[in-house]
């Protein structure tokens, strides 16, 4: 599948969508970092909160990207970055994504952001430079590949918010889930 | 006419409704794990005996459906574990679209979306499921086959 | 170079997102809040103050926006840009303004279908939370943040059109000094 159709996809996916102002988004997810931060004592717990409840969006939110965008299965992991840098994060947060830096294994690679809504009127202290503000991105991505059978890790590693010329995304591709079939008892 | 709808979750049921006096298995739960197990095994199977080669790494598209002459099975699998079937007459033509329709504007919608549900649960009993098993009647009984004779 | 956030310009509204991952943020914002509370009341506490939070940021992206830095003073106007240019701009339509009966204290903002009551579902375990409070909270960091003290609460009622819809009232209590304050300026 060419990039293009994925742009495209993710365009008319996105127009389908109802929406919300990006600046309420932002703001509230402002809000909600403050409070994690208030309530956390180290930096480290508010990025692995931010990721787990990425993770808890991810795993619904990847059945309404499944419904919507009528993208079927992925012939491989390059397939599968393109999707979520063209259809996935344009169907949601109205931005795309480059993906580059792959290894030669093509189980690695990275994502970066031209745009993140999320950082709009965000300035983040010196103080806080172990902060990753948009993992809960990260998280969403974890959270709904796992639930397509696909183990990956997935971080920022850049952010223009601590001085980085781009924001990117580390994605990393660890196993394939098996759907094994257990025995279920009550 | 429509027999009956599944709804599972990964390997086990999550909701299941009876239509027309559909087949009222004595032992549910048993029921359910078998068909569970056939699932597993028939899109396991149909993968192997492919005559098409499509790769060591290909999800494929799953089986759709089969049929005795007693009853037709149809089959539509979420690339993210949901599986919905229906049971019906073997005369009625294949409901996959139906089925994927279900699966975006109902279970998508009022169940996945629905913060009180948590991912996985059962909604048998759930106090979500009254809504859905109107929802979903309202969307089967529209159709002509629901109560269509067999032919 | 890393850009002062202050050169940055935000004179044009940034765009959209999905309603969808809005959604869903506060869904586990929610779900967040409720772990990390005791009893239902102090969830609405926390939800209010996260809005409050949210609340004080919004007077001065719209102010700075849509006034070009002009401040209101007045009571009234400020209701009105509350209830009209900062409801439209965060939920897409503007509120009823609405006078309190009992005291002059005492004024109301109407959602008939407030965006976040819509999809938020009451968790199982407690029946009469209302995430409301978020709404009210917003309110209030924006009155408090023009010196307007006050207090901000929401109510939810069930009307009974059809199919049913929960209609969200935001209650706002000024501090007397405001009122007060008003009278003064009325009379110069």
């Amino acid at each position: 599948m060419s990039r293009q159709h994925y742009l495209k996809a993710g365009e008319v996916a996105f127009s389908k969508m109802d929406k919300v102002s990006a600046e309420l988004l932002a703001l509230t997810y402002g809000s909600l970092v403050t409070q994690l931060l208030k309530d956390k004592e180290e930096i480290e717990s508010v990025n692995v909160q931010l990721e787990k409840m990425g993770y808890n969006i991810g795993i619904r939110l990847v059945d309404e990207f499944l419904a919507k965008s009528g993208i079927g299965p992925c012939q491989d992991f390059r397939d599968t970055a393109e999707v979520i840098a063209k259809v996935a994060l344009k169907m949601f947060l109205n931005v795309t994504a480059d993906v580059t830096g792959w290894n030669s294994d093509l189980t690695a690679c990275t994502l970066v952001l031209h745009d993140n809504p999320l950082n709009e009127f965000v300035e983040l202290p010196a103080s806080m430079a172990g902060l990753k503000y948009g993992e809960l991105i990260c998280g969403v991505i974890r959270g709904g590949l796992e639930q397509v059978h696909m183990r990956v890790s997935c971080t920022f590693v850049k952010d223009v918010l601590k001085g980085d010329d781009t924001s990117e995304i580390a994605l990393e591709f660890k196993e394939i889930l098996k759907e094994e079939f257990v025995d279920e008892d009550e | 006419m429509l027999y009956s709808f599944y709804l599972y979750y990964r390997h086990y049921c999550v909701y299941h409704e009876a239509f027309n006096h559909g087949r009222v298995a004595k032992d549910l739960r048993g029921d359910q794990k078998l068909i569970s197990g056939l699932l597993f095994s028939m899109k396991s199977f149909c993968q192997k005996i492919n005559p098409k080669d499509l790769g060591p790494n290909a999800l494929g598209n799953p089986f759709r459906s089969y049929s005795t002459p007693e009853y037709k099975l149809h089959y539509f699998e979420s690339l993210s574990g949901y599986k919905l079937l229906f049971m019906t007459d073997p005369s009625v033509p294949l409901l996959r679209e139906l089925l994927s329709f279900i699966y975006g504007s109902l279970v998508v919608e009022q169940i996945i979306k629905n913060p009180t549900f948590d991912i996985g649960e059962r909604l048998t009993g759930h106090p979500l499921a009254p809504a859905f098993s109107k929802a979903l009647n309202d969307c089967v009984q529209a159709t002509p086959f629901f109560a269509s004779l067999p032919q | 170079m890393k850009t002062s956030i202050l050169d940055r310009q935000f004179s044009k509204s940034k765009g959209e997102v999905s309603l969808s991952l809005y959604a869903f943020l506060f869904s586990e914002m929610v779900q967040y809040c409720l772990n990390n509370v005791e009893q239902s009341q102090q969830l609405e506490d926390k939800l209010h103050e996260v809005g409050v939070r949210v609340g004080y940021r919004v007077l001065d992206l719209l102010c700075y926006r849509d006034k070009a830095n002009r401040r209101e003073v007045r009571l009234l106007s400020m209701l009105s840009f509350v209830s009209q240019t900062c409801w439209r701009a965060l939920f897409g339509h503007a509120g009823d303004l609405l006078k309190g009966q009992d005291s002059e204290l005492e004024y109301m903002i109407n959602d008939k279908s407030l965006l976040l009551t819509k999809f938020i579902s009451v968790p199982r375990d407690f029946s009469h939370i209302n995430c409301g409070a978020y709404a009210a909270g917003i309110v209030e960091g924006i009155l408090q943040s023009a010196e307007f003290p006050c207090e901000a609460s929401a109510h939810t009622v069930e009307e009974s059109t059809n199919p049913p819809t929960r209609s969200t009232t935001v209650l706002i209590r000024f501090a007397s000094e405001v009122v007060e304050r008003e009278k003064r300026l009325q009379n110069s």
